[in-house]
C-alpha cells in the first residue's frame, strides 16, 4: 500500500493566553492521498487556520506526528523546511498577501526565483500561469491596482505556478463577493482536476466544502469527518 | 539579479511611496552622510596642519645637524669634504648661533626680545634651506649700512621690536667671561617669515663673518646643516653619522628629533580626534539600525509570505542587512559628495588660526585618496554591522509569527 501524501496523527496544539491556556488541537488525525482534495470546516475561532499552518509547516505542533511522503516533517531543521515548502507546497491565504512593491507578474514569479530559477525563465513562466487565470492584462499591474477578485487570483497563480503536489488554501473566498468567489473557487478546482494536485482547504463556507472528495469538521479541537 | 538584490532593491525604490518610512529612511541617510563628510573635513584639516608644518620644517631646518663646540668645526676642513663625498647628502651650509637679546628703542621706552641669531653664508644656505629665499623685500646677500652690518628679523620677531626694515636695532650677547657681554648694532635687512611661528619668533640671521666675529668663534662654525635628497630618510643618515663622528665632539641630530613634540602632539590630536569623530558615524549607524529596526517591523507579514514560498532563514538575513547596507552605503556616497564640495569651497584658501598655539597661523586641507579609503572603508563596516542586527531581528520571528505580523492569535 503506497505511502499517503500526507499524514498528521494526534497533532495537539495549545497557547498561552494571559490568564488562561487556550487548547486549540487536542488530536487532529489527518490523511491525505496524492491528488485528493479535503475540506476542513469550522467556525470562526474553531482551530481551522492553525491546523494549515501546522500542516504547512509555518507552525508547530505541541504534539502528535506530521509525515509526508514518508518523511518526518517534525524532526527538520528550519533548511529543510524551507526546501520542502519550495518543492512541495503552494499556499492561498485569506488575505492574498501579495507584495505591494511587485507587479502580478513579480509576485508569481517570486517562488521560482526563490527556488533559484532565472528571471526569464521564471517570468516566463509566470505569464503562462496568470495568462490561464484570466489576467494576461494585468501583468504589471501591483495588488494596489488590481480587484480583490484579481488579487486572490493572482494569489493562486503564484501557488501553483512552482507545480505544488499539495496546495493548502485558508478561506480563499472568504474575503470576496459571492459571484468572484465562485469564480475563483471553479478556477482552483478546474486546476486541481487538470494538474492533480492535492488541495486542502480550509472553510467555513459549507457550498465551497462540498467540491471536495473528502470533509471534516473541527470542533473543540477535534477533527471529525463531516 | 540575485533574489535579496532584487527585493532589497525594490523595496527602497519604494520608500519615496511610503511616506513616513521614506522620511525616516532619509534622515538615517542623511546622518550617516554628515558623520562621513565630518569626519573627512576634519581629518582633511588635520592632514593638510601636519603637511604644511612637515613641509615648513624641512624647508626651513637643514635635514641633519652635525655640531660641535663654539666654532669647533672647519668649513673647509676634511669633516665637510667627507660629508659632501657621501651620496645622500646633496648640500651643506656652515653656521654659527648665539643666544642673546634683540633691543630697539621705541617711543615708549626699549622694546626687549630674546632671540638666537645665527650667522650664515648665504650661498651656501640657499643650497641646504628656504630661510632666506621667505626673506621680504627679496635677498640676495648680508650688505652694510654705514657700520652697521644687516639682520633678517623673523616676523613675529620684528613685530614684538616694532622694527621694520632700514630701522636699527642692537644685539648683546648673553657671554660669560671677563671681557662681558658684547654690543652689536644691525640694520634690519628684510622680515622673514617661514609661516612656523617659532622659527619666525626667535630667529634672525646675519653673515656668517659677522656672526663669527660677535660671537668670537674664529674662523671655525658651531654646525653644518646637511641637505639630503628625501628628508624622510633623514633618520637613516642622522643613525649612521652618529656611529662615524666621535661622540661627544660631534653631536648628530635630524630635523625630526629637533620637532619630536610636535610630531608627537600631530599624531596624538590625529588619533583622538580620528576616535572620536568615529562615534558620530557608529551613532549613524544606529541610526540606521534603528530605521531597519522599523522597516523589518513593517515588512513583518512580507518576511513571513517570503517564508511560506521557501525563502530560507539565509535569504532573509542578506535581504535586510543588504537593505539596511545599501542605505548606509548611499549615505557614505553623501559623505563623500559633501567633502567634496568642502574640497572645493577649500580649494584656494586657508583657515586663520593662531600661529602661538599652533605653529603655523594657516591651516590648508589636505585630503588624500588614502583618508577617503580609510573613512569609507570604517563607514561601510560600521553600516554593515548596523543593518546586521535588524537582519537578525528579521529571523527572530518563526514564518507564522512574521505572516501573523509578530504572533497575533489567529486561531
Amino acid at each position: 500500500m503506497p505511502e499517503p501524501l500526507l499524514e498528521a496523527l494526534g497533532l495537539e496544539r495549545s497557547y498561552r493566553a494571559p490568564a488562561r491556556s487556550v487548547e486549540v488541537l487536542r488530536g487532529c488525525d489527518l490523511v491525505l492521498e496524492a491528488g485528493e482534495s479535503v475540506a476542513v470546516l469550522g467556525g470562526s475561532g474553531s482551530g481551522k487556520s492553525t491546523l494549515l499552518h501546522i500542516l504547512g509547516t509555518l507552525d508547530r505542533p505541541d504534539g502528535g506526528s506530521l509525515r509526508y511522503g514518508g518523511r518526518d516533517l517534525l524532526t527538520m531543521g528550519s533548511r529543510e523546511l524551507s526546501a520542502f515548502r519550495r518543492s512541495e507546497l503552494g499556499f492561498v491565504f485569506q488575505f492574498h498577501h501579495l507584495l505591494p512593491e511587485f507587479s502580478a507578474l513579480e509576485n508569481v514569479a517570486m517562488p521560482l526565483r526563490i527556488a533559484g530559477m532565472g528571471d526569464g525563465e521564471s517570468m516566463s513562466r509566470a505569464r503562462k500561469q496568470l495568462e490561464s487565470l484570466g489576467l494576461a492584462h494585468r501583468l504589471d499591474h501591483r495588488p494596489p491596482e488590481l480587484s480583490g477578485g484579481e488579487q486572490q487570483r493572482v494569489a493562486v497563480a503564484r501557488a501553483l505556478v512552482g507545480s505544488p503536489r499539495l496546495l493548502l488554501a485558508d478561506e480563499p473566498t472568504g474575503n470576496l463577493d459571492e459571484e468572484t468567489g465562485r469564480n475563483l473557487a471553479d478556477q482552483l478546482f478546474d486546476r486541481c482536476e487538470e494538474e492533480g494536485f492535492a488541495l486542502l482547504l480550509v472553510t467555513h463556507d459549507s457550498t465551497l466544502a462540498e467540491r471536495c472528495r473528502k470533509r471534516f469538521v473541527l470542533q473543540d479541537g477535534i477533527l471529525r469527518p463531516s | 539579479m540575485r533574489l535579496p538584490v532584487w527585493i532589497a532593491l525594490r523595496h527602497l525604490a519604494s520608500m519615496r511611496r511610503r511616506s513616513f518610512m521614506g522620511r525616516v529612511s532619509l534622515l538615517a541617510i542623511l546622518g550617516v552622510g554628515i558623520g562621513v563628510a565630518t569626519l573627512i573635513i576634519v581629518l582633511a584639516f588635520v592632514g593638510g596642519f601636519q603637511s604644511e608644518v612637515r613641509e615648513l620644517l624641512t624647508g626651513m631646518n637643514p635635514s641633519v645637524f652635525v655640531s660641535s663646540e663654539s666654532g669647533g668645526i672647519d668649513p673647509e676642513g676634511d669633516l665637510p669634504k667627507n660629508l659632501q663625498a657621501r651620496e645622500d647628502i646633496l648640500a651643506l651650509s656652515p653656521f654659527v648661533q648665539q643666544k642673546g637679546v634683540l633691543s630697539r628703542p621705541g617711543d615708549a621706552g626699549i622694546k626687549l626680545a630674546g632671540c638666537i641669531v645665527r650667522g650664515l653664508d648665504p650661498p651656501r644656505e640657499r643650497r641646504v634651506t628656504t630661510i632666506l629665499d621667505s626673506a621680504r623685500p627679496p635677498f640676495e646677500e648680508f650688505s652694510e649700512f654705514g657700520a652697521s652690518p644687516g639682520i633678517l628679523l623673523g616676523r613675529r620677531l620684528a613685530e614684538e621690536l616694532a622694527a621694520l626694515p632700514g630701522e636699527e636695532v642692537t644685539f648683546t650677547t648673553l657671554l660669560d667671561g671677563a671681557e662681558g657681554p658684547t654690543h652689536q648694532k644691525f640694520f634690519v635687512q628684510g622680515i622673514v617669515e617661514s609661516g612656523l611661528y617659532e622659527f619666525d619668533r626667535r630667529f634672525a640671521y646675519t653673515g656668517l663673518d659677522v656672526a663669527r666675529s660677535l660671537f668670537r668663534a674664529g674662523r671655525g662654525a658651531d654646525g653644518l646643516g646637511l641637505r639630503i635628497a628625501d628628508p624622510m630618510a633623514a633618520r637613516r643618515t642622522s643613525s649612521e653619522l652618529r656611529v662615524e663622528l666621535p661622540y661627544p665632539r660631534y653631536r648628530v641630530a635630524d630635523w625630526m628629533d629637533l620637532n619630536a613634540e610636535i610630531f608627537r602632539w600631530m599624531s596624538t590630536m590625529r588619533g583622538i580626534l580620528f576616535l572620536s569623530l568615529s562615534l558620530i558615524v557608529l551613532v549613524a549607524g544606529f541610526n540606521i539600525a534603528g530605521t531597519m529596526t522599523l522597516v523589518v517591523s513593517e515588512k513583518s507579514r512580507e518576511i513571513g509570505v517570503l517564508r511560506s514560498l521557501g525563502a530560507g532563514r539565509g535569504t532573509i538575513l542578506r535581504l535586510f542587512v543588504l537593505e539596511g547596507w545599501l542605505m548606509g552605503l548611499a549615505g557614505v556616497v553623501l559623505g563623500l559628495g559633501l567633502a567634496g564640495l568642502a574640497v572645493l569651497a577649500f580649494r584656494n584658501r586657508s583657515l586663520g588660526i593662531s600661529g602661538e598655539v599652533y605653529f603655523i597661523d594657516h591651516l590648508p586641507m589636505r585630503l588624500g585618496p588614502e583618508l577617503l579609503a580609510w573613512v569609507s572603508l570604517l563607514a561601510v563596516l560600521v553600516v554593515l554591522i548596523a543593518a546586521l542586527l535588524p537582519g537578525l531581528e528579521a529571523l527572530r520571528r518563526s514564518p507564522l509569527e512574521s505572516l501573523q505580523e509578530g504572533g497575533r492569535l489567529r486561531a
